[in-house]
């Protein structure tokens, strides 16, 4: 069992009182791509900035390869990062922009190496034809690239990536992603990305970290948390659309929705706990069922609104126990304003205490769905 | 087709514990204490002593012989003193005349000059001129225009058929053309401002409100002003606190004449000073004036903060 | 509510066309977003239907009537701007207010319709709090309200989720959809974002460099667009363009000509075939399925490069000689079987002259 590329433990950090980080454990393994989803604020800088090393910690530990690294200086770490804003330097050009940390102290290469490396890292981000171009000049997508080539030449051993595509519209977004996953898999790199975004998270990662309130809500790959999302929380961020809530009580065996279905709480694996101020249910609206309405076993509601994409169509649907977004399957015709009803088949629904978000249910060890 | 990133061709060397934290304070203080050191000097030390001489009996010709502390003797001798007063319902006066003409002219002409148009910062630039003069040049340009023998404002009066005033040589006179002079030269800076201010409201919120319906006079009393106030307030603050410590325009417009009857508060703080050489008592009067601008400064500002929140 | 026609429109500053021979009609009660790259006219025309900006030539009709001469706040619009239009220093209440206040309605007037718009918006909690203290969204949302508060003849919005947080859009973007359906009022929607043009639009005017591309609902727009930049511009993932080079008698994907086109076998039209100008084939990647590799099946058979599943749906790409291609398979992931292969359904088969990027099919083929 080799030892994990990265490894923090209990990292804890304040600013100003303002706890960022509290107690954050995450393992990186080699020649993974990992990224850290979570909503602003939720501690993604604070936990790339402590990896490397551009901060200082309260508490815990960074270790890089199994070594413990948190007492020394980035320069001595080999990690590179890239920003969210990019951070070139304006007042030089592309490739000296990316040979810069090569010119360094701490590197000390030849000249030939370093223009023989940045022509390499350059072809690969397909921007040799921008080296000897202000970087001032360049586009959104241009930058990009420069900023990734530039974190890319020293060949570090973990790569970290805040929100590097924030700033670029949609179309750009896509194809970036698509290349860094290129990248990643030929020439086999570790990489730590931070995102709010699902998509570009899932479009690119191996694994994937739910970060909020300085902590690790849960990390796997992206089917592990489909099959057991271990918090509404995480229920809330994954899935597009993500996962529909229901409030209900416990009473008969079953988890009754307000105003509706009971679902047989034998049929989810038994409960882990006794909930103490009500219970949330969360389905993925892939799972839900549309019926017509007043069909028994079934929770009523209206159609709130209707998202008539073209190649699909998208329905809300507002009912007593709660409101949920689904893409419907052709041959289903709702308008604004329809009653309808849905039915959770067995087995799909997760049960999360209504106090603390987690999950309850234990799934009986489930297949991924 | 590339290496492999994982070849480490860094040195793997560690630089053991962090001389970061450290050194970094020692830096900002190093750079801060230049300013510090000037502050200390001449604003912190400058004031100590001024408070301190305020106690003494003290006359900075003769500063070895003996300087009896008089405690709060000073003080009782200016609150009793019913010229002082005078000074200070003339001051008064000025200030609230000053003011409210600069503001009322100021805000009106920020006001057309907000949008651009051809040769809008040719008259710009003319009217920023009158700011850039010393109060003292000032005066005494006015002074001569104010002439009431051969003065032009004399001379344009009785070329529309009224009689010649003597400006400088009756009180009330005095004030009005010492309130002429100050607003010559200072509404420029409220045009400044309120320029700014009108300017840094975003486009998009008078095209809402001209596609609300509004009115240009309804978007300017319930949009735009309101919404330069913070930016208004300040200019009304330091105009207020510039226009109390007036001194040099006066010195040279009037003299403090006729008689003293137009001296300002500073003004008979300096002749105190540096004419009679009433060092302590001169002091306590600044102390006076320093307490008083202070205590409007901090309501202002107070006021200030408040209306920056909503923002 | 009103019906808006544009004749001829064109909109120039100075040398720079902005906007050129537009004509559209939008009906009464209808969502229409005009959609495209920046700078390709749709906010300007949109500007100029408010009456923020004067058109060179063309005839503006509000219900046949002519406007091109009243000012903004005599033509009855209400508009939604990108960034913050509320005024900062009034309360929500007084903002929604405004528009009423500012033409002289009676304060009774204002009550109602205040109470009226506060019931839909359901805005109850936030009407004695300042814009600041509120999140964009909700800041937008109490911006759409001042702007119903009037019953205006058009509702006009400037990209207004632009400048939301990415989780939010999402929310407002349902929301706007509902009220407008609620409301029935004549509604143009300007914006960059293709994602927001087919949730929200009944029909989408793609425009580029001034002039309007297609016109058209969305299912059209996505499934019968009129040149390449309409079929790229809509759709997440991209279609792929392929160039369709000559290969023997017959055709061969890709500039190096990698795989061979059968007609019989691929489902390709045989007036793709005989065509004399080069073309160019498009298909989007929903219409690219995963395959097992052994399986005989008609159909265009490539190997597959990486996939990856989230949910029930597996992105994959692929390659084409050099360049990457995308698709995505709805499909249960069981019926894959062990994918490595990918296929063209026939259907999805859209064809574009080579030269001019306008799309072709058997009728209007030379």
């Amino acid at each position: 069992m080799t030892a994990p590329m990265l490894s923090l433990k209990g990292l804890v950090k304040s600013y100003k009182r303002k706890p960022a980080l509290r107690g954050l454990d995450l393992d990186v393994a080699d020649n993974e791509i990992f990224a850290l989803l979570g909503p602003t604020g939720a501690g993604k800088s604070s936990t790339l900035l402590a990896t490397a090393g551009l901060i200082d910690l309260d508490g815990g530990s960074v270790h890089l390869c199994g070594r413990d690294v948190t007492d020394i200086d980035p320069s001595g770490r080999d990690v590179s990062i890239v920003f969210e804003g990019f951070n070139l330097l304006p007042v030089l050009d592309v490739k000296d922009n990316i040979a810069f940390a090569l010119r360094s102290p701490t590197y000390r290469e030849t000249e030939d190496e370093i223009a023989r490396r940045v022509g390499r890292t350059a072809e690969l981000l397909r921007i040799s034809h921008l080296l000897d171009r202000d970087v001032g000049t360049l586009s959104g997508g241009e930058r990009q690239r420069v900023a990734i080539a530039r974190a890319l030449v020293r060949r570090p051993k973990l790569f970290l990536l805040d929100e590097p595509l924030s700033a670029l519209d949609l179309k750009l977004r896509e194809g970036l992603r698509a290349e860094l996953r290129q990248i990643h898999r030929q020439h086999r790199s570790t990489m730590l990305y931070a995102t709010h975004d699902y998509h570009g998270a899932i479009a690119i990662a191996d694994r994937i970290g739910i970060i909020d309130g300085g902590t690790i809500q849960q990390a796997g790959t992206i089917a592990e948390i489909y099959a057991r999302p271990a918090s509404v929380f995480v229920g809330k961020l994954i899935g597009s659309p993500s996962m529909a809530f229901f409030e209900a009580s416990i009473e008969d065996g079953k988890a009754r929705l307000a105003g509706g279905q009971g679902v047989e709480l034998a049929s989810l694996g038994g409960l882990a706990g006794r909930p103490e101020r009500g219970i949330v249910v969360g389905v993925w609206p892939e799972d839900l069922e549309i019926v017509a309405p007043d069909t028994p076993g079934t929770t009523g509601g209206r159609v709130y609104a209707i998202d008539n994409r073209g190649f699909e169509r998208a329905v809300q649907v507002n009912g007593p126990a709660g409101s949920f977004r689904k893409v419907l399957a052709s041959g289903i015709d709702l308008k604004q304003n329809d009653a309808c009803a849905f039915r959770i088949p067995p087995g799909a629904a997760f049960l999360f205490d209504a106090a603390s978000g987690k999950r309850i249910s234990q799934q009986n060890g489930e297949a991924a769905r | 087709m590339a290496d492999h990133i994982t070849v480490n061709s860094a040195p793997a060397a560690a630089v053991p514990a962090p001389r970061k934290r450290s050194s970094g304070r020692l830096m900002i203080l190093s750079f801060l204490s230049p300013t510090l050191l000037i502050l200390i000097f001449m604003v912190a030390y400058p004031i100590f002593s001024l408070v301190y001489y305020s106690f003494f009996n003290f006359s900075a010709l003769r500063p070895a012989v003996a300087m009896k502390p008089v405690g709060l003797g000073n003080y009782a001798f200016l609150l009793s003193d019913p010229d002082l007063w005078q000074r200070f319902v003339f001051t008064g006066k000025f200030v609230a005349l000053c003011v409210t003409l600069q503001m009322l002219i100021g805000i009106f002409v920020g006001y057309r000059l907000q949008k651009n148009f051809r040769g809008r910062d040719v008259i710009f630039t003319a009217l920023m001129m009158p700011m850039m003069l010393s109060p003292v040049v000032v005066g005494f340009l006015w002074r001569y225009m104010f002439n009431s023998e051969w003065g032009v404002i004399n001379y344009l009066a009785t070329t529309i058929g009224l009689e010649k005033i003597d400006w400088l040589g009756q009180t009330n006179a005095a004030l009005f053309a010492a309130a002429a002079a100050d607003t010559w030269m200072w509404t420029p800076f409220i045009i400044l401002l309120a320029t700014a201010a009108f300017r840094g409201i975003p486009d998009t919120i008078y095209e809402a409100a001209e596609v609300d319906g509004a009115s240009p006079a309804y978007t300017f009393f319930t949009i735009t002003l309101p919404m330069s106030a913070p930016v208004l307030f300040i200019a009304l603050i330091l105009r207020l606190i510039d226009s109390f410590k007036q001194y040099d325009l006066f010195f040279a417009l009037t003299g403090g004449g006729p008689g003293s009857s137009t001296e300002t508060v500073s003004f008979a703080v300096a002749k105190t000073a540096f004419s009679y050489f009433y060092t302590g008592e001169a002091s306590a009067l600044a102390v006076v004036l320093l307490v008083i601008i202070i205590g409007l400064s901090m309501i202002l500002v107070r006021h200030l903060n408040k209306m920056g929140e909503r923002f | 509510m009103a019906e808006i026609r544009l004749e001829n429109l064109n909109i120039e500053f100075g040398a720079f066309k902005a906007v050129q021979d537009v004509n559209l009609t939008v009906k009464n009660g209808e969502f229409v977003v005009y959609l495209g790259p920046s700078g390709c006219g749709k906010t300007t025309t949109l500007r100029s239907i408010a009456g923020l900006v004067n058109a060179t030539s063309g005839d503006i009709r509000f219900d046949g009537r002519r406007v091109n001469e009243l000012s903004a706040s005599e033509r009855n619009i209400a508009m939604v701007f990108q960034f913050v239009s509320l005024y900062p220093h009034l309360k929500i209440r007084q903002n929604i207010a405004f528009p009423l206040k500012a033409r002289g309605v009676a304060k009774a007037e204002i009550a109602r319709k205040l109470d009226w718009v506060t019931e839909i918006f359901k805005l109850g909690d936030d009407l004695d709090r300042y814009p600041g203290a509120l999140p964009p969204g909700a800041r937008q949302k109490v911006a759409l309200a001042r702007a119903v508060i009037r019953d205006p003849a058009v509702l006009l919005l400037d990209e207004p989720l632009s400048a939301i947080d990415e989780q939010f859009r999402e929310e407002m973007r349902w929301e706007l959809g509902h009220l407008q359906r609620q409301l029935g009022v004549t509604t143009i929607y300007v914006t960059h974002d293709q994602r927001e043009a087919m949730s929200l639009a009944d029909r989408i005017v793609l425009m580029s460099d001034g002039r309007i591309v297609q016109v058209a609902e969305p299912d059209a727009m996505f499934f019968e667009p009129v040149s390449v930049f309409a079929g790229q511009f809509i759709g997440s993932p991209s279609m792929n363009l392929i160039d369709l080079v000559p290969n023997g008698d017959g055709l061969a994907l890709g500039k190096e000509g990698g795989v061979r086109l059968t007609p019989e076998k691929d489902g390709v039209p045989p007036w793709v075939l005989k065509s004399r100008r080069p073309l160019k084939m498009g298909i989007r990647p929903l219409n690219i399925h995963l395959v097992e590799p052994q399986r005989q099946a008609d159909g265009i058979d490539l190997p597959v490069d990486d996939v990856y599943s989230v949910g029930r749906e597996r992105f994959f790409t692929f390659r084409i000689g050099d360049a990457l291609c995308q698709g995505v398979d709805k499909r249960d992931a069981k019926a894959g079987g062990t994918a490595g292969r990918v296929r063209f359904l026939p259907q999805g088969f859209l064809f574009f002259d080579a030269d001019t990027g306008r799309r072709v099919t058997g009728e209007t083929m030379p």
